[in-house]
């Protein structure tokens, strides 16, 4: 057998060629293959290929006894044994750089000179592969025997690694060409700057199968990293693909159980290189009818010790990086303080919330491995620790679109979003409009994204896991803390404004004698006015402080319609999420005084507040007490105040609101002040809507033995918005 | 337009403004800085890289030249040596040459020497060896003598010995007759053995047979002698019964009535 790439390589396996036989020991053998021929089909096709997958780059870490511990030279010894026996290819399926300690701290260079050393063909790269980093890959690959092969990660200029190779069987030559998994991630800072990204398979592959079609390939050999529905699907759209070899990322799952090999109904199969062994012999004839499979066999790496020279040499190249990562990774970072410490998902997701005061974080499951430290906490224990490494990224999220990604959380971890049944964050309902800070990985992202079906604008705080847990366990180590709930402590600050505006203005031109046309004003008029609204609320999981400004003034020339101008402090302990005790002081006056007088008045009323999803109400007892034009004594009362909120459609949403204060009168007659509204308001986008509205304002004097009403019907076209602003 | 009026109108649309603007839109600043942050973020991770992929090559490379300096010491001792071994083998060859002519001029020195002590041995030798002869000759002679009285005696003694193996010979057939008789008479008193033990064997079942019939007769008459006691015992009973009825009627009042029959 002769493999064409291996003769554009100057040195097989990163040493020189062999001397050539003597002439004697040539003659002979040519003698014996005269006298002697093999039969032609026989030997001739039959190629023996050593599959591994998921290797994990998992070399034992002390330098001493690294022959008997380290489970890849017990497989460097297989495979070097095997190579001895006559297989003809070794191709790795992938996942063979993470997330073993050493081969993250030599950002996988050690694993690309175990592949180079022992004569690896190939490697699939999969999404393992890629957390060391797409740049990093790319580095260590450069002049390396062992191609890293991947025909659907794409740069701007086409695939950037090798798509497929070739190898060449006495006249019968055989195409490998690799398709990467869907689960594929990268770095952001590697999307930014190589824009590299993962093409679709079929395209990907098609294309790929026509280079080999025009290199005049006869058979070719899939090496796939996705799932076995995808890789069927693939086989079925390209019939030129006589084999597929499935691995790495895809080890054989099929409904309840574990798949080795299926067969399809015109004779080719895939082959899963399950978890199984620790590689497997594959024993293939390929021919002009295709290629047909023999065995399958998976096997333990049990080799005996060997004196082979690449083997001596690396494992001396080995033993070196070991001593280098026990120099650097030995920095001690902090003291565990006794016992187990388990840091995991979750104590990530706290140290964002507290680091990049978010209100919640998201992060991948498994981003971090739970493995218990002990004693003092060094740089190799993160390596260990940190499986999934990116960047950390900060966004805001609406109410709304948390909800959604809090129905689908499955694959990730979520903190500070409970679930109560409803959602809360820092103990108070989601609401749909408002934004929340997030704080998340960029695999957290890219999954919410996907979930939501939108691109989130986002601030990438160039902070990897890695670099944060590290300054952290230096600083701070909230990770390690006993309880986060100081997290929901925190005061927030939000600022709503809620405008709406009347202006009608009509100019009338008419002569002396004419008579005013049917349904057309008599006189000029301007008529005008506003309600504006201001909520500023400062609240954390147990008190809520809320200020509002009000105003209300309309007025139609020189008359005033509406003039109220009105301030209002609430504050709520949030003892329940249905239940909160409230004080409130209520401070009314007019917006421009009224013949020279300026009448104001003063409520402060205790009570509790009831909140559900569509209902609110306050139910107090306090006083009202009019304080200025004129001063009286206070009248105490009961508070009532109802709020109904329901949206009808997206856009279309109905309101009630009331608020009554009946009150006991100095000369023993009530007093009901009560102020009714109806609304229906059709919102435009996320800050403006036109609003159909019923005011009703009624009192009765019981003193007196009056009452005073005001029915009014408007529209107002309103201006909404609301800022975060801590 | 008045300052209310004004405000009515200006403030919602600045508001509107600010607000369809402010949140979520990156800072134009942090998407330029990106750029930048991208490459060092890069930079940062190919840089341990670097760094320790190029220590351990240079610690390999320090180790590949120690072995390389070792194996050159090791080298320089080895030419050492060999140039050592060199002289010595030149001075052996030298010494070995000298020795050696040395050696040829005592040969040939030997060999005249020798040639004539040669001829005076030969001439030594051919007197020792007629002498020899001669003796050969004398003793050969005494030999052929010896022999002659040797053979006779050895007659001798073979006609001796064919007369005592006659003896012998005769002897042995006697006592071969003997034994066949012996044999023959031993056969006859075997046979006699073997009747003996077949009427032995006879016999005893006869004693068997007859020890059987005695046993059986004995149980017989066991039985007869039981029925017999059974029998003395019943007529015992009877005469006892005919006694006590005998009794009664001879003691029958003799006022009474003798009944009629």
């Amino acid at each position: 057998m002769r493999k064409s790439a291996h003769k554009s390589k100057a040195r097989p396996f990163g040493y020189p060629s062999r001397a050539p036989l003597p002439g004697i020991v040539l003659t002979v053998l040519i003698g014996l293959a005269v006298v002697f021929p093999c039969h032609p089909a026989a030997a001739a096709d039959r190629v023996t290929v050593v599959l591994t997958a998921n290797t994990h780059g998992a070399f034992s870490m002390e330098p001493d006894g690294q022959e008997e511990k380290g489970p890849l030279l017990s497989l460097a010894r297989s495979i070097l044994a095997e190579k001895k026996n006559g297989a003809d290819l070794v191709i790795d399926l992938g996942n063979a750089f993470y997330p073993g300690a050493l081969s993250k701290f030599s950002s996988g260079s050690v694993v690309m000179d175990f592949m180079d050393f022992f004569g690896f063909d190939a490697t699939l790269v999969s999404s393992a592969d890629l957390h060391i980093g797409f740049s990093n890959l790319e580095f260590v690959r450069k002049d390396k025997y062992t191609r890293l092969l991947s025909a659907n990660i794409v740069g701007k200029e086409g695939p950037v690694f090798t798509p497929w190779f070739e190898v060449d069987v006495r006249g019968t030559r055989i195409a490998f060409v690799g398709v990467s998994s869907a689960s594929i991630n990268f770095d952001i800072a590697e999307k930014e700057i190589y824009g590299v990204s993962l093409q679709d398979a079929r395209k990907a592959l098609e294309a790929a199968l026509e280079t080999i079609r025009r290199a005049g390939i006869d058979r070719v050999v899939l090496l796939s990293g996705l799932t076995l529905a995808e890789t069927l699907e693939l086989m079925t759209a390209f019939p030129a693909v006589d084999l597929a070899l499935s691995g790495g990322d895809y080890t054989g799952e099929l409904f309840a159980g574990k798949a080795s090999r299926i067969d399809l109904e015109d004779g080719r199969s895939v082959l899963i290189a399950g978890d199984g062994a620790d590689y497997y012999l594959l024993d293939l004839v390929a021919d002009t009818d295709g290629i047909a499979v023999r065995s399958m066999e998976g096997r333990k790496a049990a080799a005996p010790a060997t004196s082979d020279y690449r083997y001596q040499d690396f494992k001396g190249r080995l033993a070196l990086w070991k001593t280098k990562f026990r120099e650097v990774e030995n920095q001690r970072l902090a003291a565990s303080g006794g016992g187990d410490n388990v840091i995991d998902d979750n104590r990530l997701c706290r140290l964002l919330q507290d680091r990049f005061n978010s209100e919640t974080a998201i992060v991948e499951e498994g981003t971090l491995r739970a493995i218990p430290l002990k004693g003092d906490i060094r740089r190799s224990d993160l390596l260990n620790l940190v499986n999934l490494d990116y960047n950390v990224f900060t966004f805001r999220l609406t109410g709304e679109q948390l909800r959604a990604v809090g129905g689908q959380v499955e694959g990730l971890v979520v903190t500070g979003l409970e679930r109560d049944p409803d959602f809360t964050i820092q103990g108070y309902a989601l609401e749909p409009a408002r934004t929340y800070r997030v704080a998340a990985t960029q695999t957290a992202l890219e999954k919410i994204e996907r979930i939501l079906g939108t691109k989130i604008d986002y601030r990438n705080n160039w902070l990897s896991v890695k670099d944060l847990m590290a300054n952290d366990l230096q600083d701070r180590r909230v990770v390690m803390l006993p309880d986060y709930d100081y997290l929901s402590r925190r005061f927030r600050v939000t600022l709503d404004a809620y405008l709406s505006n009347i202006i009608d203005s009509s100019s009338v031109h008419r002569d002396s004698d004419i008579e005013t046309p049917v349904g057309q004003p008599r006189e000029s008029y301007s008529k005008w006015g506003l309600e504006n609204r201001i909520d500023l609320a400062i609240y954390n999981k147990y008190h809520r402080f809320l200020l509002t400004p009000y105003m209300m003034y309309v007025r139609q020339d020189d008359d005033y319609l509406h003039n109220l101008l009105r301030g209002t402090l609430l504050y709520e302990y949030n003892l329940s999420k249905t239940y909160r005790p409230y004080n409130k002081f209520q401070y009314e006056t007019v917006v421009t005084s009224m013949a020279g007088e300026r009448p104001s008045m003063l409520r402060e009323t205790a009570g509790v507040s009831y909140f559900s999803t569509y209902v609110n109400a306050k139910l107090g007892l306090g006083f009202e007490k009019e304080v200025q034009d004129p001063s009286d004594a206070p009248s105490y009362g009961l508070e009532l105040i109802l709020g109904f909120r329901y949206p009808i459609l997206k856009n279309l949403s109905y309101s009630f609101d009331m608020d009554m204060f009946d009150s006991v009168q100095s000369g023993d007659g009530w007093q009901v002040r009560s102020t009714v509204e109806n609304a229906l308001a059709i919102a435009i986008n996320a800050h403006l809507s036109f609003t159909l509205r019923h005011c009703y304002f009624f009192l009765y004097d019981g003193d007196l033995g009056s009452h005073y009403s005001n029915s009014q019907f408007l529209t107002t076209f309103d201006v909404k918005t609301g800022w975060k602003l801590w | 337009m008045s300052i209310p009026k004004f405000a009515c109108v200006l403030l919602p649309a600045l508001l509107l403004c600010v607000s369809c603007t402010a949140p979520g839109r990156m800072d134009p600043r942090i998407v330029a800085n990106d750029r930048l942050s991208a490459e060092y973020s890069q930079a940062k991770k190919r840089i341990p890289l670097l760094e320790r992929e190029n220590d351990v090559l240079k610690e390999e490379n320090l180790d590949y030249r120690r072995n390389v300096r070792r194996l050159g010491v090791g080298l320089e001792e080895l030419s050492a040596g060999l140039d050592s071994l060199r002289n010595q083998v030149e001075e052996s060859r030298r010494i070995s040459e000298a020795d050696t002519c040395a050696l040829q001029e005592r040969l040939d020195w030997q060999e005249e020497a020798s040639a004539e002590q040669i001829e005076a041995l030969t001439a030594s030798h051919q007197e020792d060896l007629e002498k020899l002869q001669a003796d050969i000759r004398a003793l050969n002679e005494r030999l052929a003598g010896a022999a002659a009285d040797f053979k006779l005696r050895i007659e001798n003694i073979s006609q001796k010995n064919t007369e005592n193996q006659h003896a012998l010979l005769k002897r042995i057939g006697e006592l071969q007759r003997d034994l066949a008789a012996r044999e023959a008479e031993n056969e006859t008193l075997k046979s006699a053995v073997a009747d003996l033990s077949a009427r032995l064997d006879a016999a005893l079942r006869e004693i068997a047979e007859i020890s059987r019939s005695r046993t059986e007769l004995q149980q017989e008459l066991e039985a007869i002698k039981a029925t017999e006691a059974e029998l003395l015992k019943r007529l015992n009973e009877l005469l006892e019964e005919f006694d006590k009825q005998n009794t009664a009627r001879k003691q029958v009042p003799l006022d009474s009535k003798p009944q009629t029959d």
